[in-house]
């Protein structure tokens, strides 16, 4: 599989969990990649593990938007 | 036309070429010429205690054509009494007054050593003296050149010596031989340096004889390592230079050395940080003319960007150089193929499908016409395609906007500390291996 095919799987079930008000609640990250959990304002929870670079960045991106919308500085 | 004058630490010169410690800079009568050609400045061959060279000197690394891609060298300080290389220093200063004329200095790290020849070679006028803490070979094994440049503590005490008894700038010259140059160039800073000059040459080996088995070079059947420098060891120096003039406890001006050939490679080193340039193998290959073509390139170069003086490029890219940490992940470029110039020589999809991301595809059209083309998606713009196209213009590495905020990965590690425990594995929920 191409390295954006894979990317994109892995992004669009990222998207499903976001537009669905999950908040990445939790990022790990060791020599399989990296797992998030996400966690549902009415409690529900999931975990996904990302593999593919571009995924785990696109997360990154994800979590420095979750953080600003809630008022927090990179620079602090 | 542009003021091309610089200032180094109080030393003057009416341009910033100047010629390195060396064998050009050996004799006055070197030296001498070397103005007429119109070098701006020169540092004398170092000198100390006269010693003995070796026969067999040199080497060159030659690469794919072209002759001395890199240059080696076991030669040592000059062989000369430091009365016969004073008269001269006397009479070349006498004869360019607006020259500059630097001494280098070595000697063994000893109070009074250092005191002794500062004021010897002060006394005849110079317009100031370059510390040798660098020569990699021969010296070392004598606990001076690069044996004491790679000790902070030396390099400061060594400086603080010479400072104490001299009246005009000193430069400290580094020793690349070492992991961080800037160690050593806040030692030199510490000791009272006025200035530092890098990168003397680098430990090397230039070869062996495959017919013989002897070194290259070699003195009568045995070798002994010297000291690299030349095109090849520009990256190095440049680095080196950046580094130094990025760090804000490094805060003296650089004297900037190592592979500079032409005006470009000068104009490169002046936006890492460096006042000026010095030069040792390029003259040493073509002579000493080569200084004529230096000048009007900058002449030019500076007229075309309209600058007044060349001290306008000294460290104008020293803040686009950073830490890995404060790049942005967040900027993409992709490799794209101009059908118009590409030869199909296929050594783009070569290098891309044996060893970078498999992205570029050889295709047909429906006439039966080979062309390649970059999967754009799956370009990680890793440049290596561009890198070894041999047809200018043939591939060009283009901006994708990613709609992102700029995003480094210092600033990535610091969201994701925050986003919550990081340290704990998620527990209790589903988990979904996507
Ligand atoms: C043959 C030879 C002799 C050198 N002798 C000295 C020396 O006596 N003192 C010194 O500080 N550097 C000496 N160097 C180093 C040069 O001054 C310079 O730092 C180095 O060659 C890098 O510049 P380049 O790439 O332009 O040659 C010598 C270099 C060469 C090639």
């Amino acid at each position: 599989m191409s390295a954006y095919q894979e990317f994109m799987e892995e992004k669009e079930k990222l998207d499903a969990y976001i537009s669905r008000q999950f908040r990445i609640h939790s990022v790990v990250e060791n020599l399989s990649g990296t797992t998030i959990e996400l966690v549902h304002p009415g409690g529900e929870s999931a975990v996904l593990q990302l593999l593919s670079a571009d995924a785990r960045k696109y997360m990154s991106n994800l979590v420095v938007k979750q953080l600003a919308s809630s008022g927090w500085n990179d620079a602090g | 036309m542009a003021d091309l004058r610089i200032n180094l630490a109080g030393i003057s010169s009416p341009n910033p070429f100047w010629l390195a410690s060396a064998p050009p800079t050996n004799t006055g009568y070197q030296v001498q010429r070397a103005f007429e050609a119109g070098w701006g400045g020169a540092v004398w061959k170092t000198l100390g205690d006269p010693i003995i060279n070796t026969s067999s000197r040199f080497a060159a690394v030659h690469f794919n054509g072209q002759r001395v891609a890199g240059f080696n060298n076991i030669e040592l300080i000059t062989d000369r009494p430091l009365e016969v290389n004073l008269k001269e220093i006397y009479e070349t200063k006498k004869r360019f007054p607006n020259h500059a004329v630097v001494v280098s200095l070595m000697v063994e790290p000893n109070r009074e050593k250092w005191h002794e020849i500062v004021k010897k070679v002060e006394a005849v006028g110079v317009d100031g003296l370059e510390l040798n803490f660098g020569c990699p070979h021969g010296m070392a094994e004598r606990g001076m050149g690069s044996a004491s440049g790679q000790q902070p503590d030396l390099v400061e005490a060594q400086t603080m010596w010479a400072k104490e008894a001299a009246q005009t700038p000193v430069i400290v010259k580094l020793t690349p031989n070492i992991t961080d140059i800037t160690a050593t160039a806040k030692a030199a800073v510490r000791g009272g340096a006025d200035a530092i000059s890098l990168i003397n040459t680098i430990n090397s080996l230039a070869g062996v004889d495959l017919d013989t088995w002897n070194t290259i070079p070699h003195v009568g059947g045995k070798g002994a390592h010297g000291g690299y420098c030349g095109p090849a060891v520009k990256p190095i120096a440049l680095n080196m230079v950046a580094e130094c003039a990025r760090n804000a406890q490094v805060n003296v001006p650089i004297s900037g050395i190592g592979g500079v050939s032409n005006w470009r490679d000068a104009v490169e080193f002046m936006l890492m940080g460096a006042t000026g340039v010095q030069v040792c193998t390029a003259a040493m290959h073509h002579g000493f003319s080569i200084v004529e073509d230096m000048i009007d390139g900058l002449n030019n170069y500076l007229d075309e960007k309209g600058l007044q003086s060349v001290t306008e490029l000294i460290g104008r890219s020293v803040p686009r150089y950073s830490d890995w940490g404060d790049l942005d992940l967040n900027y993409h470029v992709v490799a794209r193929i101009h059908e118009e110039n590409c030869i199909v020589c296929n050594k783009c999809h070569i290098a891309c499908e044996d060893t970078s991301h498999q992205c570029i595809e050889r295709l047909t059209t429906d006439d039966g016409r080979a062309y390649l083309k970059v999967r754009e998606e799956d370009c990680v713009g890793c440049n290596l395609c561009s890198i070894v196209c041999p047809v200018e213009d043939a591939i060009s590495m283009v901006e994708i906007p990613s709609g992102e905020l700029p995003m480094s990965w210092n600033q990535r590690q610091k969201a994701i500390a925050s986003v919550g425990d990081s340290n704990e594995a998620p527990g209790g929920a589903n988990k979904e291996a996507v």
